[in-house]
């Protein structure tokens, strides 16, 4: 009844009183004011914060500053002294069976036991997550694959090398199919190819519908990966969002370089002489500058150069980082 | 090395080792006060009485408490991977030794120190003179040292905290204690056998002289027993003479262990083995293998605890091959015990009595096997991943107490079967068998719920291991001292039912006439014993759920 309003919804003038308006998706994670308290220091300070469903949304902040903290809130793990969490709508307080069946969790630092090996280490997390037998062979053959271990499966885990525990820990957080996978740090330790097969890893399980937090120092890493992220420094979330609204919003300064084939002198000229570019450096027909200028008065200079008899190459913008944002935004100091 | 002992100083376990000794002092020499007792000539014994109760007091504490800090000296630093550094710098490995023995004597100092108060109270009481208290103290010092060396040895030989600790405690009651005990089982033996007093002397001077314990004996007994103060004097300076000698080759063999090269933890990379005719072979060739560990695991079944299955599998079976020699040895010991108690054919006490001292081994060696079952999540770093899994907190704590009991019951069984030859004795010993089964069992269980309780409080092993042998000891072996009948069968029965530790109550309950009331009693003790264990394990879960909902 209601889909069928909906789907009406421009001819709809007059709106039935009785249709309601739909209810805003439920976020995948949502924390309401969560504090956390450990004695006198507060390592969370009222941290609001919302991922939406199929977000990969990158947690970054200085060391100390509460991720893991957050984290094991989520994960049912840690009580909050106030505050609410809830994955997928269901508070991680009241209903920690039902979290635990929908998030995976990956703690930073974990062990693995003496003599076991990589498919009796699955099979006994998976009974753990009361995965019926005749289904966890299959699970766990997939499982391997997705994380390139089948090789591995009869070595014994505490054998493995950093990269591979960490790959045999995202494994046997992947076995109960969860829809909101929480990850500590999972790439440190990583070499550079391991990270990016976990980076290639992390966006297919993105594919596949999953939402995914993922705190970590790596800024580079992340930049790339996620599509939201959220800074948080002394428990306080300083900034959440799109990754390009974040770099958009904190851009006053534009650089820009320009390479041209000829007339860098008259180039040159119009530079120095246009309003709101300053810091001009030219080495031979190679021009670096910035500006405070808008998108559209950015566009005009690009125009005059041509107009000018500028024969323009490149006339590009030096993309912001994530190092950048967040060496602006937080203030360092423990 | 001065920080380390300045920061043990800072620990607030250093406080409580502390007020532990004080209120163990303050409460004893409140028992043996003389108060009314003291007449005009009593002065002078009673004041040694005390002074020796006051020196043995101070062994206790060194022993407990020195052992236990020495052995996670540097295998602390080993598991906090600090140690590498600590080696790389120009501290030679004499000095690592030296300095960590320092740190650990250091603090036990501390606490002599802060018991002089009560020292001064006993020097209220005329009749003591300087060179017996300094004697005792030298003595407390050089057992402390030697302890102190025995515990860095096991802590730079082993590579985990938990085998260091189990076996600087073990060395050391040999050194220290076993002898007392060799002497008294001897001393049985011989007088009923052979009925030889002269070889009691010489064994009594043994003993002496190798164990502390024995030695102060023999101070306090000193102008008693006839000997002359000039022999006294020579054993007690020979007692800490081989102290200082334990001492010094425990450090110089420390030093050693220090100097080589450390060795690489090899981690099998053995493949399971599918066919059936290679393990057939295997099994042929290892005879001691319960279940290959090269054998394919089954995968867990449903509506099993996967937590217990884990215990099992891996911890148990996994260890199979070790657990069934340690059941093996313990059947041969406790077979050849028996066998010997049979060629004394006149004494069912006897039966009695080995039963008891196996009891007791028993009820030593649980802890070490069962108060790391929890605690070891802790240290792997496993436990944040069990419980984010959806076992509930029940299932997680019913696996690992249940795992733990599996664990130590072989060694039981062991110790159980081993006997069995000794109910051939007469038609009597059937009875004292069942009953002395029985007891053991009961004591058993106590010990290793003790220990799974501790190991549910703690978070290291190392604490958990010192609090279920505080545990054990309390419950169990305080008992002991409250039973004459262990030698001379005379003593109060409904006493022993209301103090006495099962095999307390086993022995009281011995002599004949045994009747009904008392069975009944002896009954009793074992139901409230039991009773008890399984209260130490439901305050273990109670604990484990208030952590899961506070931490
Ligand atoms: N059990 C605890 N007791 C006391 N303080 C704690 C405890 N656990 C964490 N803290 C403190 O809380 C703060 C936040 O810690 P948290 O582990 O969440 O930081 P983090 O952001 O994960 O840091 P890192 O990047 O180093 O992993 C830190 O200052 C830490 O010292
Ligand atoms: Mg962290």
């Amino acid at each position: 009844m209601t889909e069928a309003m909906n789907d009406g919804a421009p001819a709809a003038a007059a709106p039935d009183p009785k249709a309601e308006p739909a209810p805003p998706p439920v976020p995948a994670v949502r924390t309401i004011a969560l504090t956390k308290r450990y004695g006198a220091f507060t390592a969370l300070k009222s941290l609001d914060l919302t991922i939406e469903k199929g977000d990969i949304f990158g947690f970054i902040g200085p060391n100390g500053a509460g991720k893991t903290t957050t984290i094991r809130i989520l994960a049912t793990l840690l009580a909050p002294t106030s505050g609410q969490a809830f994955i997928n709508g269901i508070d991680v307080r009241r209903a920690p069976y039902e979290a635990k069946r929908r998030l995976g969790f990956m703690p930073d630092s974990f062990g693995v036991y003496d003599g076991m090996r990589l498919r009796e280490y699955l099979d006994f997390f998976g009974a753990a997550y009361k995965i019926p037998r005749k289904k966890r062979q299959g699970i766990i053959d997939d499982v391997l694959q997705l994380t390139d271990l089948t090789s591995k499966a009869d070595d014994y885990v505490s054998a493995f090398s950093r990269g591979m525990k960490q790959r045999c820990c995202l494994a046997k957080t992947l076995l109960h199919d969860p829809d909101v996978l929480l990850l500590d740090e999972p790439a440190s330790g990583l070499d550079p190819r391991a990270r990016i097969e976990m980076r290639e890893l992390l966006k297919t399980l993105r594919r596949m519908g999953k939402t995914i937090l993922i705190s970590s120092h790596i800024l580079s890493e992340l930049g790339d990966m996620c599509n939201k992220i959220g800074i948080i420094e002394h428990g306080e979330l300083l900034h959440a969002g799109p990754f390009r609204d974040i770099l958009e919003s904190l851009r006053h300064e534009r650089e820009i370089h320009l390479r041209v084939l000829d007339g860098a002198d008259a180039a040159l000229r119009i530079l120095e002489a246009t309003e709101g570019v300053h810091n001009v450096e030219r080495s031979g027909s190679e021009f670096q500058f910035e500006t405070s200028l808008s998108l559209e008065a950015i566009s005009d200079l690009h125009m005059r150069l041509s107009a000018d008899g500028v024969r323009i190459l490149f006339f590009e913008e030096e993309k912001g980082t994530l190092e950048d944002v967040f060496l602006h935004l937080t203030k360092g100091g423990l | 090395m001065g920080r380390d002992l300045r920061r043990t100083l800072r620990g607030w376990r250093g406080f409580l080792c502390l007020v532990a000794v004080l209120a163990a002092c303050a409460a004893l020499l409140a028992l043996a006060w003389p108060g009314e007792r003291m007449g005009a000539g009593h002065g002078p014994r009673v004041a040694q009485g005390l002074l020796m109760l006051f020196g043995r007091v101070l062994l206790v504490a060194s022993l407990v408490i020195v052992p236990g800090y020495a052995a996670m000296s540097i295998v602390s630093e080993r598991e906090q991977e600090t140690f590498e550094q600590l080696r790389l710098t120009l501290i030679r490995p004499y000095g690592i030794v030296l300095g960590k023995l320092a740190n650990v004597v250091g603090l036990f100092l501390f606490v002599v120190v802060a018991t002089m108060p009560m020292l001064a109270c006993i020097l209220f009481i005329p009749g003591l003179d300087w060179p017996q208290i300094a004697m005792v103290f030298v003595l407390v010092f050089a057992t402390t040292l030697s302890a102190g060396a025995v515990g860095v040895f096991c802590s730079t030989l082993f590579r985990r905290a938990f085998l260091s600790l189990v076996a600087s405690y073990i060395g050391l009651a040999l050194i220290a204690g076993g002898p007392v005990y060799l002497f008294a089982v001897a001393q049985l033996a011989l007088r009923r056998s052979l009925g030889i007093w002269a070889v009691r002397e010489s064994m009594a001077n043994l003993s002496a002289v190798i164990s502390p314990f024995a030695t102060i004996g023999v101070m306090a007994a000193g102008s008693s027993m006839g000997r002359s103060p000039l022999s006294a004097q020579l054993m007690v300076a020979g007692a800490i003479g081989i102290q200082l000698l334990w001492a010094l080759v425990f450090v110089q063999l420390a030093a050693m262990l220090l100097r080589r090269s450390e060795p690489v933890v090899r981690v099998s990379t053995d493949k399971p083995i599918d066919d059936p005719a290679v393990l057939a072979e295997r099994r042929r060739r290892y005879p001691y293998y319960l279940l290959d560990p090269l054998r394919r695991k089954p995968m867990i079944e449903d509506g099993r605890n996967p937590m217990l299955q884990r215990e099992l599998r891996w911890g148990l079976f996994n260890r199979a091959t070790t657990l069934v020699r340690v059941f093996y040895v313990t059947l041969a010991v406790s077979f050849l015990g028996s066998m010997s108690a049979l060629i004394d054919m006149q004494s069912e006490r006897l039966v009695a009595f080995w039963l008891a001292t196996q009891t007791f081994c028993l009820v030593l060696v649980i802890p070490a096997l069962a108060s790391n079952t929890f605690t070891k999540e802790f240290e792997l770093g496993n436990i944040d991943m069990i419980r984010a899994t959806l076992l509930s907190p029940l299932q997680i704590v019913s696996g690992k107490a249940l795992g733990g009991m599996i664990t130590v019951a072989p060694l039981i069984v062991a110790a159980l079967i081993g006997s069995i030859p000794m109910a051939f004795l007469d038609s009597e010993s059937w009875r004292i068998l069942a009953m002395g089964g029985a007891a053991m069992a009961v004591s058993c269980f106590v010990a290793a719920s003790a220990s799974i309780c501790a190991s549910f409080l703690s978070r290291r092993t190392f604490r958990a291991l010192v609090l279920s042998y505080a545990l054990v000891g309390i419950s169990l072996l305080a008992a002991i001292p409250y039973t004459p009948w262990l030698f001379d069968g005379s003593g109060d029965l409904g006493a022993a039912m209301l103090v006495g530790s099962p095999v307390v109550s086993f022995l009281a309950v011995l002599d004949p006439p045994v009747t009904a009331g008392a069975l009944l009693m002896w009954a009793g003790n074992l139901a409230v014993y039991a009773t008890f264990g399984a209260a130490l394990l439901g305050i273990a879960c109670l604990w484990y759920f208030m952590m899961r909902t506070s931490d």
